[in-house]
């Protein structure tokens, strides 16, 4: 999948789901409380099918998901 | 979410009224495997929509297989054990296992998957073990190994056993079980989140199993209602609610692996879509949850209409997520009489008060001056505060409202301090008698939660003890306020930190606020940065709303919480009302 079609998407559901745009590549997530802990998991969730990837439930954390840059990398490195 | 097709559980061939004559867990649950070594008990179910049934002979072999493993380690009777497991066979053998040898199981979470840091898990998980006293902790995959890696001492000493250890062994070869007495501790709950000091509510298996058949009988549960839940079993109202109520009363019940709901909600819809489901237990979150972000193309065919009873306990029970509940899933056979607003404590077992079954949950407007300056729930027709009752006391529960200073009992409609007095309290907290003589005085339990009654009704106000409650799992304020008072630039002892309600969400974000003599707009930008990072790094939350203010910001009271509520309404374009308005 496309860095920027990720990228958009990814934006288009925290705007869709909790109502929060113009989240730029590199704001925190989940460490700014943007996005708890449940919704970590569903927009992991929504990730896995929209890159038809498989993400262990371990990496659902602010490791892996804690900027869109950082998602965009994990979701690449999966799908090479 | 795939939907999932209509399946049969077995049904029940457990009498009604078996629980009335056990005295103790380790009876109970042999005598049911004796008499009834054939019934399919426990049923996971998986993201996948695969399912694991598990025969009460097959828990029985693993429940004795790892009796074994742990007396061959050195366990014996009295000793401790704590569990952290993901909710499957393998935790339910092991939680009897422990019991079967005469030792004390204790459940606890395993590491957030929002702490990076998984030293300070490593910490916590140490101070509880040295609370407990514990000599092993069982756990499997990749928390054994960050435990084993972590070493003995780290563990206050205690010993890491998996269970891929546990080796099937043949009837012959099942070790005794200890004889357990009524009065003996059964079960420790350490239910506090994984922050603060660590408070281990020690319960007796004769409170555990009166609990039980009050539960049983003060709902109205029957043997043909299916339970479907997804809350983690080291939770009160997943051990109790979705676990050994059910077991223990021959109720068919489905598990649902707590992360497989979180990451597919609608997974717990259509469990009790698929196996007829009539009860399920949740936060007030998870309902919320359901409402808003559950698509319809998600659940396209979906029928509730056998959903008999959703308790709602363990955080604020909201009166516009019920609302949004019920509006929702109207279309899908659910009725709004459905929901069960509940209160209880892991100090009471579990839930104590139950809205009656059946009946639609009752909202009390009242005047919100009056209650916040006046504490007296005044009812009103206009603009006022919503609080939903949660519920009238079951049988044998009695409560009172008491002054918060003399103790005295308080008129209905009058804020303050709720007591109950119950068959099935807690013996005390693990190691801490001080803390436990501070709150079980003369047989009642100081719950330290501000409530008001009208008639049986319980009407829950907010918590006396400050904790922030976020989905359901708790944490203490302080810890939250010692990480961000380590932050350079912050002025130390100057922050305090808050649950601000979130009425979206149905349950509560995190706010503080903190002193910095930092005026440039980068600085502080630099600062809120930090703040975060550190916070979601050591407690795994986030910050959603952070205030930096100049010296002199934040009130100073030598009470913690005063400091904290009175900080809080000093900023209420920033953290709102008190109701989250």
């Amino acid at each position: 999948m496309e860095a920027e079609t990720l990228e958009r998407e990814v934006c288009a559901w925290l705007e869709k789901k909790l109502g929060v745009s113009g989240v730029g590549r590199d704001e925190e997530l989940v460490s700014s409380g943007l996005v708890d802990s449940g919704n970590l998991v569903r927009l992991a969730t929504h990730i896995e099918r929209l890159a038809d990837i498989e993400i262990p439930d371990r990496d659902i954390d602010a490791d892996h998901f804690d900027t869109v840059a950082m998602i965009v990398a994990y979701v690449q490195e999966r799908s090479a | 979410m795939q939907p999932l097709e209509a399946r049969q559980l077995p049904p029940s061939p457990v009498p009604p009224d078996f629980l009335d004559a056990c005295t103790t867990l380790t009876a109970a649950i042999q005598e049911l495997v004796e008499r009834f070594p054939d019934y399919e008990c426990l049923t996971i179910l998986h993201r996948d929509g695969s399912e694991d049934r598990t025969s009460l002979a097959r828990f029985w072999q693993r429940a004795k297989s790892a009796q074994a493993l742990l007396e061959s380690n050195g366990l014996r009777p009295g000793d401790h054990a704590v569990l952290i497991l993901p909710t499957g066979s393998d935790l339910v053998a092991s939680y009897f296992g422990v019991m079967l040898a005469g030792g004390v199981p204790a459940l606890t979470a395993g590491p957030s998957n929002r702490i990076s840091d998984h030293a300070l898990y490593v910490r916590f998980l140490g101070r509880v073990l040295g609370n407990a006293g514990a000599r092993f902790v069982v756990s499997e995959g990749e928390v054994a190994k960050l435990l084993r890696d972590a070493g003995s001492d780290a563990l206050a000493g205690a010993v890491v056993l998996t269970t891929d250890q546990i080796t099937d062994l043949p009837v012959s070869e099942f070790p005794a079980t200890f004889p357990a007495s009524a009065d003996e501790v059964a079960t420790i709950q350490y239910s506090s989140g994984t922050t603060g000091d660590p408070k281990g509510v020690m319960l007796s298996h004769r409170a555990m199993l009166a609990y039980m058949r009050l539960l049983r009988d003060g709902v109205g549960f029957g043997p043909e209602d299916v339970n479907v839940n997804w809350l983690p079993l080291y939770h009160d109202m997943g051990l109790f609610g979705a676990f050994l109520m059910p077991l223990l009363c021959g109720f068919p019940a489905v598990l649902i692996p707590t992360m497989d709901f979180l990451r597919s909600p609608s997974l717990w819809l259509w469990a009790i879509h698929a196996y007829r489901g009539a009860a399920g237990w949740a936060p007030n979150f998870a309902y919320s949850l359901c409402a808003k972000r559950i698509e319809d193309d998600e659940i396209e065919g979906l029928d509730l209409s056998s959903w008999r009873i959703a308790l709602s306990a363990s955080e604020p029970v909201l009166a516009p997520t019920l609302e949004a509940f019920a509006e929702r899933f109207a279309p899908y056979g659910y009725r709004a009489e459905t929901m069960t607003p509940a209160w209880g404590m892991a100090e009471t077992v579990m839930a104590v008060t139950a809205h009656p079954v059946g009946e639609k949950p009752v909202v009390d407007r009242v005047d919100r001056l009056k209650l916040v300056q006046e504490e007296i729930a005044e009812p009103t027709a206009g603009d006022g505060i919503d609080v939903v009752a949660v519920g009238r006391p079951l049988p044998g529960i009695e409560l009172q409202i008491r002054d918060p200073e003399t103790r005295e009992a308080l008129p209905d409609r009058h804020v303050g301090i709720l007591w109950v007095r119950a068959t099935c309290l807690f013996e005390g907290y693990k190691n801490d008698p001080e803390r436990t003589a501070e709150v079980k005085i003369d047989g009642w339990f100081d719950t330290g939660d501000r409530a008001y009654l009208v008639g049986d009704d319980l009407y829950f106000v907010s918590r006396e003890k400050d904790l922030v409650v976020i989905g359901g799992e708790k944490y203490a304020p302080h810890d939250v306020e010692a990480v961000i008072n380590a932050v350079p630039g912050v002025r130390e002892g100057c922050a305090v930190a808050f649950g601000v309600m979130n009425t979206d969400s149905g349950t509560e974000d995190l706010g503080a606020v903190a002193e910095t003599k930092l005026e440039d707009p980068a600085d502080l930008d630099a600062l809120r940065r930090t703040i975060r990072k550190e916070v979601t790094r050591t407690l795994g939350l986030g910050v959603r709303h952070l205030h930096l203010v100049p010296p002199g910001g934040i009130e100073k009271t030598t009470s913690g919480k005063l400091a904290r509520s009175a900080t809080r309404d000093r900023y209420p374009e920033i953290f709102g009302g008190r109701d989250g308005s």
